[in-house]
């Protein structure tokens, strides 16, 4: 019993090292909330250890891990209050130190374009690729078909080349606006 | 640390449980409420009756069964529905 409770915490640990940061990201990607992010990634880790206590298998933890999190966050507030919105002092902390305020400016604005061009279920597809999960995990995380899930992500790559196509910034620049809008450094919005 | 304060949660939840039955009996509760339309009331109780003395293997057989009935991914859905409403009365 002890022997099997220690395990559980070993596996709970691994588990935490491999996933919470990527978690914290997505977390904060849906909510721009690093409080809230890190309470419902706190959550869905001592959910974890409790089902696990009480037997349930976990073939996929990393799928599971996210799903739970996203019932959290989506149960505990209203949808409508996801937002497409990407906190502008995100940007300092993505940038190349090395670019000047111009260079920064239009990146910011890319990355507006660029949320502007996404659906949220877009967005939140291309946040749990960027994650590393496959097109079957985030399938089941959004409880879609991995048929639609593939499509979400054509569309969305489809939509950042458009407009980086459209848009008379260099590459680097494009690239600086991707890593501004994947950026998971959220503050909470003052309510 | 996070995972301190994580672990900490545990802990907390762990002497919760240990100190009284209401915890696990919410749990079977919850259980049998999602197996009744399946199994009717007197085989949820004798799955649960089974199961008694061994909570750690309680949501892999109740799982089991469910699977039979409705397959693998609702079988999965029903369980983590259960555990919500488990962990939010508790």
């Amino acid at each position: 019993m002890l022997e099997q409770r220690k395990q559980l915490e070993t596996e709970l640990v691994a588990l935490y090292e491999a996933h919470a940061p990527g978690m914290t990201r997505y977390a904060g990607s849906l909510t721009h909330c690093a409080d809230l992010a890190r309470d419902a990634v706190q959550e869905t880790f001592v959910r974890y250890f409790v089902e696990r206590s009480y037997g349930r298998l976990i073939e996929h933890p990393r799928g599971w891990l996210f799903q739970v999190l996203r019932r959290y966050l989506f149960d505990g507030k209203s949808s409508a209050s996801f937002t497409r919105e990407v906190p502008e002092e995100n940007l300092r902390e993505v940038s190349d130190p090395g670019i000047g305020p111009e260079n920064m400016a239009q990146q910011a604005e890319m990355a507006g374009h660029l949320t502007a061009s996404l659906s949220i279920r877009e967005r939140e597809c291309l946040d749990l690729r960027a994650e590393g999960l496959s097109y079957l995990e985030i399938a089941e995380v959004m409880g879609l078909k991995t048929g639609t899930v593939g499509a979400m992500l054509a569309r969305a790559h489809q939509k950042i080349r458009t407009a980086a196509e459209q848009s008379s910034t260099t590459e680097a620049d494009v690239a600086g606006a991707v890593r501004y809008l994947f950026n998971g450094g959220h503050t909470c919005p003052s309510t | 640390m996070p995972i301190d304060l994580i672990l900490a949660n545990i802990r907390r939840w762990e002497k919760t449980r240990a100190s009284s039955a209401a915890q696990d009996q919410l749990v079977r509760e919850q259980i049998a409420e999602c197996l009744k339309p399946f199994l009717g009331e007197q085989g949820t109780q004798r799955v649960l009756v089974l199961q008694a003395n061994d909570n750690a293997r309680l949501l892999s057989t109740v799982e089991n069964i469910l699977r039979t009935f409705v397959g693998q991914k609702a079988a999965e859905a029903v369980v983590s529905r259960a555990m919500d409403s488990a962990i939010i009365r508790s």
